[in-house]
């Protein structure tokens, strides 16, 4: 398993990380552009040297600043797939998939054999002979991919390998992507900001803002229980955050510094998080009646097709607190929800567990 | 091919006879020397004259003198290149300018130079000819005298040719367990070839062209210093024939070597872009 507690000053923050990959599992770290996702890879490859810390994969020590040791990268057992690939140019791409079992010292037959069948393996066997300009880009992504794999390595790096790939491409190689990486048991470590992705293909998420690691769990967990404002907002749901207070009816209410909501009683007491899945709000063109016990009033800010020209339709509203919905094409189309529009918020306390 | 860009074209009929002009001045100082040399010799007598020994014995050690200081200076050039590109020490912009310094340095200031440092009375000579070495006015001088004089071509178009390798190749070869050897061999050197090969055939028209440090260090023996830029002068005095028909060969060398180094890089490139397929 790999374990990892590493610190590195970068620019404009410190870069503090501790986790653990078991073998078999991926653990997925998303965070937004220049959060030090990229440069957590960077440091377990060996391709930047961490301050301070340790790295550790199984019995083997790649770095530990205290004891002076620094494994350079290229004696290290694992794989690193940057995000544009970097196929080699000059190479075919047999050529590019045997590099590493050369450069281990394995003979040219054995190697180019071996490399045929990893390049088999991603369907691409009739492509040997092409050098990578002469592949679309979710070729070279698949060659890219069984150069890494070819190498069996104990540690699989991977560093957005679909973001530069169009759509459909790269629903096609993620759902390839979950079955290669289940059938490996190496630790991954798999950086993204496609949420997606986070769902399917991790065993584990953390997040990571500002070069610290603010939550880390599985994806369900991320999903039911986020913990920032960041992590809900990548999972796509609302967080509300407030101090539990009881109404007047002696309902439980969450009073955040925006608005207040009812939400259900947990025996939690103090500063709770509440999130709130932007699909159990419904929009209401009047002031709804009915079992929802919360109902809050205010006008549309956005509205925007969810995914892009997709079934259903996200609607960013001014309420007290503010909120995001997700209805129906038909539903909005049929309430004809446009920016400025005034209307009702309306959804169920029952659902809204606060936690600490 | 570069394309012409259209900003700022000329559209005055007196700024296009000024440039006009100033063409046709630096084409005449150019090509009336060029062409005064070949209507000189007949093609014909030039091809009977290349068999004069004077010319043979200059042209024999001419290739065998500049084939070692190319040599000489790819193999001791790559590592000094590769300093240059790809580390940061104290004192690079020293070391820069002194790999420079050769090419606008008077090649007879070199030779008297490498006099004083290599002849029988110099500061390392003295050593050499304890050990029975004595270089000045032998063939290992004119190589010496090429190798100076022509080393910075190779050196500076290596270097940059190795610092446009982009440094994502290297670190996916150091994550494909390439050691440092290995990376050199199969990514650095054969991404940063169209440069080291260029770098070269530069250093050898310049080492073919050598003239001043050679004559002075090396001294004029026929089939041991003479190389073709001494004969060519020193038959000026005697054999005036001779001396254009090695300047005649010389004129052809040089200009083609020119011509195929801008034209063969355009042609690689030319094949890579006409492959289909996008870039990451």
């Amino acid at each position: 398993m790999l374990l990892a507690d590493v610190r590195k000053r970068l620019r404009s923050f410190t870069l503090e990380a501790t986790f653990g990959v078991e073998r078999g599992e991926t653990l997925v770290l998303v965070g937004e552009s220049g959060a030090g996702k990229t440069t957590v890879l960077r440091l377990l490859a060996g391709l930047d040297r961490p301050d301070a810390g340790r790295i550790c994969l199984g019995d083997e020590t790649y770095f530990d600043a205290g004891a002076g040791v620094d494994l350079p990268a290229w004696q290290r057992d694992l794989a690193y797939l940057s995000q544009d690939y970097s196929l080699f140019p000059h190479l075919s791409a047999l050529d590019n998939v045997a590099f590493g079992l050369r450069a281990q010292g394995m003979r040219a037959r054995a190697a180019r054999s071996r490399a045929l069948g990893a390049l088999h393996r991603v369907g691409l066997a009739d492509a040997a002979a092409r050098r990578p300009g002469q592949l679309s880009g979710g070729q070279q992504q698949r060659v890219a991919l069984a150069r890494a794999l070819v190498l069996e390595p104990s540690l699989l790096l991977l560093d957005e390998p679909l973001s530069a790939l169009d759509l459909q491409s790269r629903a096609e190689l993620r759902t390839e992507l979950r079955s290669v990486l289940q059938g490996t048991d190496c630790a991954t470590v798999y950086v993204t900001h496609a949420p997606l992705e986070a769902i399917a293909l991790g065993t584990r998420v953390a997040a990571i803002e500002a070069g610290r690691i603010t939550q880390s769990g599985t994806p369900d967990e991320l999903l039911r229980r986020p913990r920032t404002p960041y992590v809900a907002a990548f999972m796509g749901v609302n967080l509300l955050q407030g101090r539990l207070v009881r109404g007047d009816d002696g309902l439980a209410r969450l009073l955040t510094s925006a608005g207040s909501v009812a939400v259900a009683e947990t025996g939690e007491e103090g500063e709770l998080l509440v999130a709130l899945d932007p699909r159990d709000i419904t929009l209401h063109t009047q002031q709804p009646v009915g079992s929802a016990q919360n109902a809050l009033h205010g006008s549309i800010l956005e509205v925007t097709p969810e995914p892009p020209l997709g079934e259903r339709v996200r609607v960013a509203v001014q309420t007290q607190p503010p909120l995001v919905a997700e209805v129906t094409r038909q539903a909005a189309d049929a309430l004809r929800l446009r920016e400025g529009m005034p209307v009702w918020a309306a959804f169920k306390a029952t659902g809204l567990k606060p936690y600490r | 091919m570069v394309p012409a860009r259209p900003f700022l074209r000329i559209r005055t009929w007196g700024g296009r006879a000024a440039v006009g002009a100033a063409v046709g001045v630096l084409l005449c100082l150019f090509v009336l020397p060029l062409l005064a040399l070949l209507v000189r010799v007949p093609p014909l007598d030039l091809l009977r004259r290349l068999g004069q020994p004077v010319v043979l014995d200059a042209v024999r050690l001419s290739l065998i003198t500049t084939a070692c200081a190319t040599t000489l200076v790819v193999v001791l050039g790559l590592p000094v290149a590769y300093l240059l590109a790809m580390r940061s020490f104290p004192g690079k912009r020293v070391l820069e300018a002194l790999v420079d310094l050769p090419m606008v340095l008077p090649p007879t200031v070199a030779g008297v130079g490498l006099l004083l440092a290599f002849g029988r009375a110099g500061l390392a000579g003295r050593a050499l000819a304890v050990a029975g070495i004595s270089l000045p006015f032998t063939t290992a001088a004119v190589v010496l005298a090429q190798t100076f004089v022509a080393a910075p071509f190779f050196i500076t178009t290596a270097a940059a040719g190795l610092r446009e390798v982009e440094q994502r190749y290297l670190d996916a070869a150091t994550t494909l367990r390439a050691g440092p050897g290995f990376a050199l061999r199969h990514v650095l050197i054969p991404l940063s070839l169209p440069s080291l090969l260029a770098g070269a055939a530069m250093t050898w028209a310049r080492a073919l062209g050598e003239f001043g440090a050679t004559i002075t260090f090396a001294g004029n023996l026929p089939g041991r210093t003479q190389t073709m830029p001494l004969a060519v002068y020193i038959a000026l005095q005697t054999d005036l024939d001779a001396s254009v028909t090695l300047s005649v060969l010389l004129v052809l060398v040089s200009f083609s070597v020119l011509v195929l180094l801008r034209w063969a890089p355009e042609r690689a490139a030319l094949i890579r872009s006409h492959a289909p397929g996008r870039r990451p």
